[in-house]
């Protein structure tokens, strides 16, 4: 992104009520599952505050008038994506995921193969309750023949209400393609969430991931073995984290799936270096701290920065940071949520203890400038790449060698 | 459990510096904080990362042992792994590094980390206690399940000394003297009269280091 982008982009907010278009309904101020919208009593007037809205777009969708205008995922860059990926691809079948589901489940992929979906474009939202029926009307008037829908298991919801909204309302626009004389199969919805698995042959018993957990998931079980309860497990991946011996791990966010993204993205480095001197950086990334355009996941922000997107900052992994470190990139920026927004419990905190631990640890190698978290939210727009921007202008100052004490003998 | 604390890098860097490949072995068993898997990841990464720039090759890799301090379970799991490696790192207490020089004398192991006592984890405030020296000869019975030779800085075994105050310790006003603790907990239990009783001074007789026991299955 140019500089020029970026500034001129700096204070816009991700969600605005049209006043002209909105007909004071307050269908919206209902549905907001953070009461961010209110309605003036003697006004009627619907305002929207910016700083209780987490972005999650359910509003969007509900809008009778299509007044609120959101600057991520709205009906025309879907369909747009839709429209590009079919022509790309040639499938004709669409799969609408929630962050909290993909990457997805090999279950979830038997599922859906079972429903005769088996190549499809692959669309990623941040909840599926903002996708508008609008959107899958128009899908498959595009020439899409089958809609998948996977949301969050709906107590697990990251947006509180989102899965149960969006599920409702698939299931009446299912009614609706019935009348119209589509097949049954058209529109399926299917629930899935990502869980922590314990390798119980790996397991040390040390109790770390019990007392861990926020969710009381895990227990110690005899013979010291710790035991997830998938009934409260919400994927955070917290324990994945703090676990000493690697025995947990989150399908689709493995340690070596990870370790294999890190790899692929640093032998790209020399490459980048030998066309501009600025510093290559890798930023881990909460998939709920920022929306980027349609799906970027696990891609290039440009050309110096790469991100890679995780559940939760609690699944960021010291081991992956240093990873990152020793091959080759010149900085880590981790992307949290602000203080009091983490999707799940506290995550964001975790994170921040397990950076400035680690901070310390890398302060004995002179290396703790190359590592900083910072919290971001979607709500305004190029709040992440202000960050970034900052981060990488401490990386270029700093000397390309750091001096380490122990080899001057 | 085996409270440890990491020694600094620098030291680390220090003797490693002559060698280049290293086997980084993580302990499972007791050692607290646990140093499994991802510490001796941790420590191999960051060996070859600080040598690079400064023109030091190190090659690590890194493992771990379910029990170092079993000369058997070392014997097993490493002896595949200690290939052309011309030194090892390992993060078991202080009993664990003795123990691989004995299974591997051909092979020069430092400590990773220093050993410091034995104690229990308090999670919520994440401090280590030490709460045990492993004497030889418990007293527990008769002191209401609080060691004074451990906890009581000057190991007193009829105490209270004089040096108590607001039932804490002369010799660090911050911490709880042990045997206002006892005292308490005697009295809470109705054991007064054992906390009145003369204990005679430990008998070193039964404790001087090296100490060992032969164990058999057939005992």
């Amino acid at each position: 992104m140019t500089e020029h982008l970026m500034e001129q982009i700096e204070t816009e907010i991700g969600v605005k009520i049209n006043d002209r278009y909105c007909s004071k309904c307050i269908i919206c101020s209902s549905i907001c599952p953070y009461e961010a919208i209110s309605s003036d009593e003697k006004t009627g007037e619907v305002n929207l505050d910016i700083e209780k809205c987490q972005v999650c777009g359910i509003c969007f969708s509900a809008c009778p008038v299509s007044a609120i205008e959101t600057a991520y995922y709205n009906v025309d860059s879907l369909i747009n994506y839709v429209e590009k990926s079919m022509h790309k691809t040639g499938f004709n079948k669409l799969v609408l995921t929630c962050r909290g589901t993909s990457p997805l489940q090999s279950e979830t992929m038997d599922e859906l193969k079972k429903r005769g979906v088996n190549d499809f474009i692959s669309l990623r939202l941040p909840c599926v309750g903002r996708a508008p029926p609008e959107f899958l009307l128009k899908a498959l008037a595009s020439g899409i023949n089958k809609i998948a829908v996977i949301p969050c298991e709906e107590d697990y919801c990251r947006f509180e209400k989102g899965s149960m909204i969006g599920t409702r309302r698939f299931l009446l626009t299912q009614a609706l393609l019935s009348q119209l004389g589509f097949s049954s199969d058209t529109l399926t919805v299917i629930r899935s969430l990502n869980k922590a698995q314990i390798n119980v042959y790996q397991c040390i018993g040390c109790g770390d991931c019990a007392y861990a957990c926020p969710y009381d998931a895990i227990k110690l079980a005899a013979p010291g073995v710790a035991q997830i309860n998938p009934d409260n497990c919400s994927g955070c991946g917290l324990c994945v984290a703090v676990c000493p011996s690697l025995a947990i791990e989150l399908e689709g966010f493995e340690h070596e799936s990870i370790s294999q993204s890190i790899s692929n993205y640093s032998s790209l480095i020399p490459e980048i270096k030998s066309k501009s001197k600025k510093p290559v950086i890798l930023v881990f990334c909460c998939q709920w701290s920022e929306f980027p355009a349609l799906d970027k996941n696990q891609s290039f922000l440009n050309e110096n920065v790469m991100l890679l997107e995780l559940p939760c900052s609690a699944r960021v992994d010291s081991l992956h940071i240093l990873e990152a470190l020793h091959s080759g990139f010149d900085g880590v920026l981790v992307a949290a949520c602000e203080k009091s927004e983490c999707k799940l419990e506290k995550g964001n905190e975790k994170a921040e203890e397990r950076i400035s631990s680690l901070k310390k640890l890398l302060a004995q190698v002179n290396l703790e400038n190359r590592l900083e978290i910072c919290f971001t939210s979607p709500r305004y727009i190029g709040e992440l790449d202000k960050n970034i921007k900052s981060f990488m202008e401490r990386i270029s100052s700093l000397p390309e060698k750091p001096y380490i004490g122990a080899f001057e003998k | 459990m085996i409270v440890t604390k990491e020694k600094p890098l620098e030291e680390i860097l220090g003797f490693l510096s002559p060698y280049k490949k290293i086997l980084v072995v993580g302990c499972d068993g007791c050692t607290t904080p646990p140093r499994g898997l991802r510490e001796a990841k941790t420590y191999a990464t960051l060996i070859e990362m600080s040598g690079k720039p400064n023109n030091k090759n190190f090659e690590c890799k890194a493992t771990t042992v379910g029990k170092q301090c079993d000369n058997h379970d070392c014997a097993t799991t490493l002896t595949p792994q200690i290939e052309n490696v011309d030194a090892i790192l390992t993060f078991a207490c202080g009993v664990g590094v003795q123990t691989l020089v004995e299974v591997f004398p051909e092979i020069p192991i430092f400590p990773g980390q220093n050993t410091i006592f034995l104690g229990s984890q308090d999670r919520d405030n994440a401090t280590m206690y030490e709460k045990c020296i492993s004497c030889g000869d418990c007293i527990l019975d008769e002191t209401g399940g609080i060691c004074p030779r451990t906890r009581c800085p000057k190991g007193l075994l009829n105490g209270p000394c004089a040096g108590h105050m607001n039932g804490k310790c002369e010799v660090d006003r911050e911490k709880d003297c042990a045997w206002v603790l006892i005292y308490k907990r005697m009295k809470d239990t109705g054991q007064l009269d054992k906390f009145r009783a003369f204990r005679k001074p430990r008998n070193y007789q039964i404790s001087t280091s090296p100490q060992q026991i032969v164990w058999s299955s057939s005992e």
